[in-house]
């Protein structure tokens, strides 16, 4: 039935359509904003008024040591991410690909996996 | 010259030195004095072979023709270039050539004969014989080139090896400074020649010195071309023959071991650039302009460099400045189209000039390494054979008869007068008693008065591993001239000299030149000017020298505008020396910088905001960054004015988003 | 079947350097105290890649793979023996230091991969796959540079380098997008039609100068080079020495295919920029050259310069000048790599400061005469490497008919003259000034002294090796 409205509207009412919904929404945004502005108590404080940065705080000296090891995981996981994204694909024409798809797709993992032995070897799956 | 074998012979004229330098510098520490074995031998094979080419050009040997076709042609094809054509690497010995070859070889076997006394006992001996060798093939492989690009090839030789020479004693800080000014002078003439010889490649598609003269003449050259192309060739040709304006390096250059010198001014680096010149003869003669530039530039450096030399206190300065000025009368003559005459005065100057300097090595020999002229005098009982010699070199150089020199400057000097050009004519024939008087003076104060040093007083005549080649060269220095004694002059004998060196026929075409005819007249008035100034030089240091002191006491300015070399040097220094550096000390500073002051100038803030947040110390990561915008900038604009206004505003949304990212930086 | 037989044989270079890599690594994680057979395993590998490349040249093998997206002919097969070769004595050079870090394998690696994206880049013909092989072989040359951590300036030139090139990258990617756009191919041969009317359209103009922005950034020409002297004077002298002509003379190649192959049509414009871009790149880096008193920092703004002078070859690319443009762009790559490749190996042997090559010609006067061959041929004498680059440009250049580019020429030749200064300042502090202490010969110098007396060979031999090479140059396929 939708549809049927829409196609009856002229291209240039739709846009119309549109912004009705946009005024919809920043009218709602900013009625729950101000009504919570009214509502709520406000007692400033310095912790308060930081940036949200899940906890860390977002301005401090960039020489003392911070711990890399989270990071090294993170590119590690990568390895992994990458090697799925590309698999799934892979996998759904696997058969009209054949031989060579299959040897591609080793050449492609056995790459990968070196990254991974090179990482492992130089102990960078030990949390320490 | 077709067979193998004789053409082999010709490449070993060439080769031989350079297999004596190879041989030099990778056995020189076994060999030690040996070395010199090696390259008189090798030079000796090389003159020898020359002198066989030389019988092959005249028609002597079976097989050849005498006549302007006899010349030694062959080539191998070297580099293809493509579409755009090829070069090939070869020899093209024609009379000129031959004569040049046996020149170059002979000054190059009494310098290496004479330097085994002179050089003995030297840690760099083998060294030495290495650089002498190589020296002398490059020359030889300038002297045999049929094309530019093997020329230039050979030229550059040269030009390196001379590097060497300059500063062989390299423990002296002078021969630093000498070194550097001479390669860095001859960087900028050979730049010319260069340009040169692209501007005749590109138009004729040949760099062979028969190929262009014949395009030229066909007229695949506009005229201006070919006298701008020419006269490139000839900046070239000043830097190595010290010609003006290019005449700083040489007065500098006397560092280097005095036999070497020899070899430099009269058989190798000095001659290359006129050589050069007479080589390329066909193609210049097709331009007046050039031909008249050659001829300007030529006598007034004779002129110039002569009143340098006669307020010098070093008789190697001396030497030195007469080397300009005598070559300063080969280009004389070649502009003004006596070919034969000024290609004479090269073959005379080679003994003369290589005697001088010799003598200037024994003499300094003699009172233990110094050749101050301060230090010297008296000399004349202690060192007969130097003395004696000295003298006919002097005289030969002075241009008196019947020496040497006398014959090939006289026809120079006639030559201008015929030609019309008078003012050229006074300035050579003014020059004729400047260069006697330099030169008597130099003897004079060398071996006359009494010995003004401790050395100079127990000073004995050299070995006679010296005095020998000095003999040689002596006794040629008198009769060399010989050969050349023109028709005119009475005497029942050819000028051998004049028939077989002469400007090919479409030099002597295209310049319409009316065989010269020998005047007693001229010849005296030289020779006049010659002995006065031998007399002016007697009463000055001889007879009356209180003379010379009052002289230099009443022009101050005078003495030391000619000792100094009319100041060029300092010229020069602060024309482009000093704003050289200072543009290098500039760029220094900003480049330390960082490249800060000009960038931060345009986005302020940006560095502003960046200085605060700077990782790093030094440098400005974001003004690199926003340089490469501003690169971009600049490359849209050349690029199109059309779409500037399009391009502009994108750049610089580019740049602000740079900028910002710089803040965070 | 996206592959055949072809398509391995024209890929053996790379397979090669990829197998290689991967060996490399996986040898050096393995045993970790046989560096030496690491270094050994990296210069074999490079042999093979320029003995297949050497091969394929040879039997004149030519396949256009990937639906015309990458290409192997004379051109890009001639760009891959300079890489393989350059690679070779750099392997070779680096072997002691990189000993030293005790991360030999990292660096070689290094190397390795920068060799694999310059043997591609060379042989594209698809703009997003020249992004994406000339990225390859820049973000390891970022790691390079900042490899040496016992030096604060490696960190500063790797920091600087990764900066300005993440910007000059993002410039050259958003030309190509936009030339995409403009001509919707990104196939250098689908761009040649939006570029052939003469009259591209606005947008695929704007790409032309942003594309060749980037690419001026990653030669380092100026205004673009800033970049330059930091990092090859905080790079490790094996870093800055390849990193100065193998992925250098392949982002030449690359945009020389570019502009020939893809943008004929519009030669009047990206000739004029060159012209211009060549002349202040000639200029800053010889002005800025003259007074540096650290040997690194000069040879890295005479690389500048002499990006200046391969840029002038092609201003030159127009009238009928085109083929021996292309051929002087080629012949002046090989010349530059043996010249600029022993001098910086002449560096690691002897030191950056000026001073400590004072009085080389008494202690090391083997290592000396090379230095002395290597500056000469920077200047250009002949019958040194230097002079061949030089005189091919020449002829170019004065055959092009233009005038901005006869200017170009007359710029190059004066500044032939202007860096005399110098270099052969570094001559005369060899042969004129007392040796200082301690500038001795140390262990294990062996390769290093092989590289710089082999490269030396090469720049002397050069009048000889020129033969072949102006004959390859001349059969290269491009134009």
């Amino acid at each position: 039935m939708t549809l049927g409205l829409v196609q009856q509207m002229s291209y240039g009412a739709l846009y119309l359509y549109v912004g009705l919904f946009m005024l919809l929404v920043a009218g709602f945004v900013s009625a729950v904003l101000m009504l919570a502005r009214m509502l709520s108590p406000s007692r400033r404080s310095a912790s308060k008024s930081k940036v949200y940065e899940t906890g860390e705080s977002s301005v401090t000296d960039p020489w003392r040591p911070f711990p890399v090891r989270y990071y090294v995981f993170a590119l590690l996981f990568l390895i992994f991410d990458v090697e799925t994204a590309f698999l799934y694909p892979w996998a759904v024409i696997y058969r009209t690909l054949g031989v060579y798809g299959f040897v591609e797709m080793v050449v492609f993992v056995v790459i990968l996996a070196a990254g991974l032995v090179y990482a492992w070897k130089k102990g960078a799956l030990k949390w320490v | 010259m077709n067979t193998v074998s004789s053409q082999l012979i010709i490449a070993a004229i060439v080769g031989l030195p350079f297999m004596a330098f190879l041989i030099c510098v990778l056995f020189g520490r076994r060999l030690k004095e040996n070395a010199q074995y090696v390259g008189t031998f090798c030079v000796l094979i090389s003159l020898v072979f020359s002198c066989f080419a030389l019988a092959y050009v005249a028609g002597l040997l079976p097989g050849n023709v005498p006549g302007e076709g006899s010349s030694i042609q062959f080539s191998v094809h070297w580099i293809d270039l493509g579409p755009g054509g090829s070069f090939s690497m070869g020899v093209d010995i024609d009379h000129w050539a031959a004569v040049m070859l046996i020149i170059v070889c002979f000054v190059s076997l009494m310098v290496q004969i004479f330097s085994g006394g002179y050089m003995e006992g030297h840690p760099r001996f083998a060294w030495y014989y290495a650089v002498v060798s190589i020296f002398t093939g490059s020359m030889l492989g300038l002297v045999v080139s049929p094309n530019f690009i093997q020329a230039y090839f050979f030229w550059e030789l040269v030009g390196g090896t001379s590097y060497l020479i300059h500063g062989f004693y390299f423990e002296k800080p002078a021969a630093t400074y000498a070194a550097e000014k001479a390669f860095i002078v001859n960087r900028v003439a050979d730049a010319a020649l260069f340009i040169g010889i692209i501007i005749f490649w590109r138009e004729t598609g040949t760099t062979s010195f028969s190929g262009i003269a014949s395009a030229a003449h066909a007229g695949f050259i506009g005229s201006t071309t070919l006298t701008a192309a020419s006269l490139f060739v000839f900046l070239g040709a000043t830097g190595k023959s010290a010609q003006f304006p290019l005449h700083v390096w040489l007065s500098n250059a006397m560092q280097g071991p005095t036999p070497l010198s020899a070899l430099i001014h009269a058989a190798a680096m000095i001659v290359s650039g006129v050589y050069l010149v007479s080589r390329t003869y066909n193609i210049f003669v097709q331009s007046p302009t050039a031909m008249e530039v050659v001829a300007i530039v030529g006598a007034f450096t004779a002129f110039m460099s002569a009143t340098m030399a006669i307020a010098q206190k070093d008789i190697k300065q001396i030497i030195a400045y007469s080397t300009i000025s005598q070559f300063g009368y080969v280009m004389l003559g070649l502009g003004e189209g006596a070919f034969t005459a000024g290609v004479f005065h090269i073959y005379n100057h080679a003994l003369f000039k290589s005697l001088l300097f010799l003598l200037a090595a024994s003499l300094g020999y003699a009172v233990g390494g110094s050749s101050d002229m301060g230090v010297m005098g008296g000399l004349k009982k202690r060192m007969p054979v130097t003395y004696w010699a000295f003298v006919i070199a002097g005289l030969s150089l002075a241009g008196i008869f019947p020496f040497s020199g006398f014959w090939s400057k006289d026809a120079i000097i006639a030559a201008a007068y015929d030609e019309g050009h008078y003012v050229l004519f006074a300035l050579a024939l003014f020059t004729v008693f400047l260069t006697a008087l330099y030169i008597f003076r130099g003897i004079f104060i060398c071996f006359w008065g009494e010995p003004r040093s401790e050395e100079a007083r127990k000073a004995v005549e050299v070995p006679s591993i010296m005095t020998v080649p000095m003999i040689i060269l002596a006794f040629l220095s008198i009769v060399s001239g010989w050969v050349g004694i023109p028709k005119g002059f009475g005497l029942p004998i050819k000028d051998v000299f004049g028939d077989f060196v002469q400007p090919s026929s479409f030099a002597q075409k295209t310049l319409h030149a009316t065989p010269q005819n020998f005047s007693f007249v001229m010849a005296g008035i030289s020779v006049l000017f010659g002995v006065i100034g031998i007399w002016l030089a007697y009463t000055v240091v001889v007879a009356r020298p209180q003379w010379a002191t009052a002289v230099g006491r009443t022009f101050p300015r005078v003495h030391a505008f000619l000792l100094n070399g009319w100041y060029f040097d300092l010229v020069y220094d602060r024309l482009f020396v000093r704003p050289a550096k200072a543009l290098g000390g500039a760029v220094r500073d900003f480049d330390l910088r960082g490249f800060g002051g000009l960038v931060s100038g345009i986005g302020g803030a940006v560095s502003w905001s960046g200085e605060r947040l700077r990782a790093l110390q030094t440098g400005g990561v974001q003004n690199y960054a926003f340089a490469v915008l501003l690169g971009a900038l600049i490359i849209a604009i050349i690029a199109s004015a059309q779409y500037s206004f399009l391009v502009v505003a994108l750049v610089v949304a580019f740049s602000v988003v740079a900028a910002a990212v710089g803040a965070r930086l | 079947m996206p592959y055949s037989a072809e398509t391995f044989v024209g890929l053996i270079p790379e397979i090669i350097a990829a197998i290689f890599l991967l060996l490399v690594l996986m040898v050096g994680v393995f045993a970790e105290r046989a560096a030496g057979l690491v270094s050994g395993i990296t210069a074999l590998g490079t042999v093979l890649i320029f003995a297949s490349s050497a091969w394929l040249l040879a039997s004149g093998f030519h396949g256009s793979f990937f639906g015309g997206g990458y290409v192997v002919d004379g051109f890009a097969l001639y760009f891959k023996l300079v890489v393989a070769g350059s690679a070779f004595f750099a392997s070779l050079a680096a072997t002691r230091w990189a000993q030293g870090t005790g991360d030999a394998t990292e660096y070689l690696t290094l190397i390795l991969s920068v060799v694999l994206g310059a043997l591609l880049l060379v042989s594209m013909r698809d703009l997003f796959g020249v992004f994406l092989a000339l990225e390859l072989a820049t973000i390891p040359s970022y790691a390079m540079v900042a490899f040496d951590r016992s030096r604060r300036e490696s960190a500063e030139g790797g920091m600087k380098y990764i900066i300005t090139g993440a910007v000059a990258s993002s410039v050259l990617l958003y030309g190509i997008v936009l030339i995409y756009g403009a001509s919707s191919s990104a196939n250098l041969s689908g761009v040649a039609k939006a570029f052939s009317s003469g009259h591209a359209s606005p947008v695929a103009l704007l790409g032309l100068i942003l594309l060749l922005s980037g690419f001026a950034f990653k030669v380092s020409a100026a205004p673009f080079h800033f970049w330059t002297p930091d990092a090859y004077q905080g790079a490790p002298t094996s870093a800055a020495a390849f990193l100065s002509v193998a992925p250098k003379a392949a982002t030449f190649a690359i945009l020389l295919r570019i502009l020939v192959e893809g943008m004929p049509g519009e030669a009047r414009v990206w000739t004029a920029i060159a012209a211009v871009l060549a002349i202040v790149t000639m200029f800053t880096g010889n002005l800025f050259a003259l007074r540096q008193s650290n040997v690194r920092r000069m040879l890295a703004y005479s690389s500048v310069a002499h990006s200046g002078y391969v840029l002038t070859a092609f201003a030159a690319l127009q009238g009928g000048a085109k083929a021996e443009a292309v051929q002087a762009v080629m012949i002046y790559s090989a010349a530059y790599a043996a010249m600029n490749l022993g001098a910086f190996l002449v560096i690691d042997l002897v030191g950056e400061d000026t001073k400590s090559f004072n009085g080389l010609i008494r202690t090391r006067p083997m290592v000396a005469a090379s230095m002395f061959l290597f500056m000469a041929a920077l200047v250009g004498i002949p019958p040194l490497s230097g002079f061949w680059g030089k005189l091919w440009i020449i002829i170019a250049g004065t055959g092009s008919g233009s005038i901005l580019t006869y200017v170009t020429v007359g710029v190059l030749v004066v500044n032939t003259v202007l860096s005399v200064p110098y270099y052969f300042g570094i001559v005369r502090n060899m042969i004129f000034e007392e040796p200082v202490a301690g500038t001795g010969e140390t262990k294990g110098e062996g390769p290093l002294k092989f590289s710089v007396y082999a490269l030396a060979i090469i720049t002397v031999l050069f009048f000889i090796i020129i033969i072949p090479l102006a004959a390859v140059a001349g059969s290269s396929g491009l134009l």
